[in-house]
């Protein structure tokens, strides 16, 4: 498959400027909160005494922050390429460490957020796209576009208030068992359902006028048939388009769910290392969150041929 | 030739009334004005100064004299809320407006000029949007310290990609249609072309993605300001009012409502009213 | 003379739109009987499109259908869906225009033939679907059809394409064929490869065809009996010969004269002056009379709508008020 090769390269001669000048962006971000030589001088010394310039020159020349910028990057760079991201100014752990104990919880709150959201966008897309009539088009618009409005740190406390604190179902914070998962899933669930149901139901609209959907129904065909076999497959294309951004979303959203739910994760590293201006994390999360990113997106570029058969075998569509 | 007897309608006239016979869009429009009001008014319509402290009747319910009660350290509500959510939604507001002009600017830019040019900003567009804004936005903040003059500059300076690409690509398929080619040909200069032939063909969707821009830089807002990069306190803004009433969820879980519903039914209102504009924009065919 | 195979009568499809209402079909009837070919001819926007989806209640949602349509005994505007279901694709066969639109760009062709199959066939295994997909393209003159059947439609040329939708419309053996436009899309060799297989495929299954097209070439060719629509009405109808050789009405008149004849030498290629109508905006009584060289306005062309009856000659119906003084058609053949 000729096709797929030449397309396979042609994207990742696209990423790979990507990844560098994210990882620019993430070093410039860290090293522009300042020099941190005089901190780390002091931290070797009793609270009271001060170091002395040359103290701090001697830290300076040695960490290489004398260096010019690009240097320093390129030095960083290549030392993240081998896994060493430095350490935590607040911790002093390394980066790399932190940020590997930190990712499992993370990743199991965005794999649980993605399972409600396909649980959830799907019928209803499906319900948006059949129904006509007056009303009930108009409520499901609502309730597509409520999810895309209402805050992240709005939603969870109530959330947290009808069925922790009123009902009791599930516990109010804690990481421990399914059942500490549910509200931050759903709380991180809401925008990506939301801007996916709304997507796909378009998309399915536009689907079913079709020719070939008219064709399926001259065969005799039964409708629901027709929107799972035929209309899905063409009309999730779009959508996978912007799976992309559904991760950025869900990245950004963890930082808020964890903090108040209180668990451990990337999120609560982020806020962490802003809030005391811990750099070399900061470049950490930073790249990392834009690699993950960006990596995702390249792996749904090859994955589109496989499911659009007419990209793959190089034919106008 | 016979018909032709009907008069001309007006151009905008079928966009109107299509949107007028959409529910949710007019009352996405009849939200945004009702919320969006008194805080234009702020000044006449409060009660008190927002930033009175009263410690002794903190915490109090609705009264005649609060109607929406006082905060932990005492301060009238409805005021915090009309001053501060005319500090959200102008922040919104002007954040949008930036992001517009910055990503039209540049998506005119791309497609008229190709090559290089184009290239460049392409590439810009694919590491803005690499990295989820709320991360950046927070990392940057720490860097440049808070406050909302800092606020506007690093959502602006990271929001524009959504519109450039999309304005590109109406300039690449516009650049494409023979009457571009042939006001090349009389001798019209680039900058000439952009303003009188893309613009005008530009005007609708940018509205439409501006208008729906607004709810999701609004959330960005209130979620930034929520976790302390944002406004710096005590001045008020929704988000952050928010996140002070954290401590007192169960004693007074409406400190958090408030300003809660009220993000909510501004980004709402936005949503029905930009959804309502893109239904009514679109031609639809029987 | 055999019973009518299937029976439209008054059939009326409007659209509501943004401009007004569309009066897609106004007052059609036709039958059409076993084992015969019946074409419908007229320009884009004259309803004959319409007309043949709405026997099998294929429009869109926005249309409204009123009128009787017989078939087998039953009214298929009043069906309930379950039956209609039965009905399409198994007793009623289409074919499509564009067969590159009107087939699933992400499914194998095989894949589609067999679901034909098996939708009305529950028992067939997937297997001896497939088996039967593969025979059909084999059938419709597809060279190495086990191959072809697990390609995707773009993978065809445009001739392949509508064979493979050929196949799929006989899938069943039915009763009617509906061919909209099968060849408007294709070069003229492929037209003519097309047509042949069409009647080809007819006679081997012994169904009823309807033919939709714009090319009168194309009746002359193919159809027993030919119906001409213009702005949703029916104008002329009959055999094909006696339309051919003797068309009583204006328009018929123009269509003709206006197909290029190779043989002949012409100096100007003759048209019909004018625009069709919009069909928001249909102009009163004759719908063709702002066009019409022989119109007498306001009375009676302008006026009453033209029935469809009899000719004086016999032979054929047409629906025009002045078919009495215009019997005489050599006038208007062959001009030069």
């Amino acid at each position: 498959m000729r096709g797929t090769g030449r397309y396979a390269v042609s994207r990742l001669l696209l990423a790979v400027p990507t990844l560098f000048g994210l990882s620019f962006l993430s070093f410039v971000l860290g090293s522009a909160s300042g020099d941190p030589s005089s901190k780390l001088a002091s931290a070797g010394l009793p609270p009271e005494i001060l170091p002395t310039p040359e103290q701090i020159d001697a830290v300076r020349h040695r960490l290489g922050f004398d260096k010019p910028l690009l240097v320093q990057y390129w030095r960083w760079l290549t030392k993240a390429l081998h896994g060493d991201l430095g350490r935590s100014l607040l911790t002093h752990r390394g980066v790399t460490d932190a940020i590997r104990d930190a990712l499992p919880s993370t990743i199991e709150l965005a794999l649980s957020s993605v399972l409600i959201m396909v649980v959830l966008a799907v019928p209803l897309a499906l319900i948006g796209a059949r129904t006509r009539g007056r009303w009930l088009p108009q409520i499901v618009r609502l309730v597509e576009l409520s999810g895309a409005s209402i805050p992240g740190f709005f939603l969870a406390y109530l959330l947290i208030y009808v069925f922790a604190v009123k009902l009791h179902l599930v516990p109010v914070v804690g990481q421990s068992g399914w059942k500490s998962m549910v509200l931050p899933a759903f709380t991180l669930a809401a925008l990506p359902t939301a801007l996916v149901a709304r997507l796909l139901q378009s998309s399915l609209v536009e689907v079913m006028r079709e020719d070939y959907v008219r064709t399926a129904r001259g065969k005799g065909l039964a409708d629901l048939r027709i929107y799972l076999g035929h209309a899905m497959r063409n009309a999730a294309l779009p959508v996978l388009t912007v799976l992309g951004s559904i991760l950025a979303s869900l990245i950004e959203g963890a930082v808020v769910v964890e903090l108040i739910f209180g668990r451990s994760g990337i999120g609560n590293l982020t806020l962490e290392s802003a809030g005391s201006s811990d750099y070399p994390m900061m470049q950490g999360v930073v790249l990392l969150a834009g690699v993950v990113v960006v990596l995702f997106n390249l792996a749904v570029d090859l994955l589109y041929p496989i499911i659009d058969v007419r990209v793959r075998l190089g034919a106008r569509s | 030739m016979s018909g032709g007897r009907r008069r001309r309608e007006h151009e905008g006239a079928r966009p109107l009334r299509r949107f007028l016979r959409e529910p949710t869009a007019v009352v996405g429009a009849l939200l945004l004005i009702v919320v969006t009001f008194p805080l234009y008014a702020a000044s006449w319509v409060a009660p008190d100064d927002p930033y009175v402290v009263d410690v002794p009747h903190r915490l109090a319910g609705f009264s005649r004299a609060h109607p929406l009660g006082t905060d932990g350290l005492g301060r009238d509500m409805l005021s915090r809320m009309l001053y501060g959510g005319r500090k959200s939604v102008l922040l919104t507001l002007v954040v949008t407006l930036l992001i517009t002009f910055v990503g039209v600017f540049l998506g005119i830019l791309a497609g008229m000029r190709g090559g290089i040019i184009d290239r460049l900003v392409v590439q810009l567009v694919d590491i803005v949007q690499s990295v989820p804004i709320v991360i950046v936005s927070m990392v940057t903040i720490a860097v440049l310290g808070a406050g909302t003059s800092k606020l506007i500059f690093v959502i602006a300076v990271l929001g524009w990609p959504r519109h450039t690409r999309v304005v590109r690509a109406a300039t690449l398929s516009l650049r494409e249609r023979q009457f571009i080619e042939s006001c090349r040909v009389l001798g019209a200069s680039r900058l000439r072309i952009a303003l009188r032939h893309v613009v005008p063909n530009i005007v609708r969707p940018v509205v439409v993605l501006s208008t729906l821009d607004v709810g999701r830089i609004l959330l960005l807002i209130s979620t930034l300001s929520f976790l302390g990069f944002g406004a710096r306190p005590p001045a008020p803004e929704w988000g952050s009012m928010l996140a002070d009433a954290r401590r007192y969820f169960f004693v007074a879980p409406r400190l958090l409502i408030i300003p809660g519903v009220a993000i909510f039914l501004v980004a709402l209102g936005a949503n029905l009213f930009g959804e309502g504009l893109r239904d009514a924009f679109e031609a639809r065919t029987g | 003379m055999a019973e009518p195979l299937l029976t439209v009568e008054d059939l009326r499809v409007q659209f509501r739109t943004d401009h007004g209402v569309v009066k897609a079909a106004d007052g059609v009837s036709f039958s059409v009987f076993p084992d015969e070919v019946l074409g419908i001819v007229g320009e884009s926007g004259s309803g004959k499109t319409v007309t043949a989806l709405s026997v099998l209640r294929l429009l869109p949602p926005t249309a409204r259908v009123t009128g009787r349509v017989t078939f087998g005994g039953r009214d298929m505007l009043a069906l309930p869906a379950a039956e209609l279901r039965a009905i399409r694709g198994d007793r009623v066969g289409l074919i499509f225009q564009d067969a590159l639109a009107a087939l699933n760009p992400l499914h194998r062709v095989g894949k589609q033939i067999a679901e034909a199959v098996r939708v009305h066939h529950h028992g067939t295994s997937r297997d001896d679907a497939w088996k039967r997909a593969v025979e059909l393209l084999g059938l419709v003159g597809i060279p190495t059809p086990e191959e072809r059947a697990r390609q995707y439609p773009h993978e065809f040329s445009g001739g392949m394409r509508q064979r493979a939708m050929i196949a799929m419309a006989i899938a069943n053996d039915p009763d009617v064929l509906i061919a909209d436009e099968p060849t408007t899309a294709l070069d003229v060799t492929t037209q003519a490869q097309i047509l042949e297989l069409l009647k080809d495929v007819r006679r081997r299954t012994r169904s009823a065809l309807i033919l939709i097209t714009h090319d009168f070439g194309v009746i002359a060719g193919v159809a027993d009996r030919v119906l001409v629509m213009y702005a949703g009405k029916v104008v002329e109808s009959g055999t094909v010969d006696e339309v051919l050789l003797r068309p009583a009405h204006p328009y018929t008149r123009g269509l003709i004269a206006s197909m290029p004849r190779v043989a002949q030498e012409t100096r100007h290629l003759v048209r019909i002056a004018g625009q069709p109508p919009s069909l928001v905006d249909v102009p009163a009584g004759c719908p063709f009379h702002p066009r019409c060289p022989h119109a007498r306005t306001p009375d009676p062309c302008a006026g009453a709508v033209p029935q469809l009856l009899p000719t004086p000659g016999g032979g054929h119906a047409v629906a025009c008020h002045l078919s009495d003084e215009l019997a005489d058609p050599l006038a208007e053949l062959g001009t030069a």
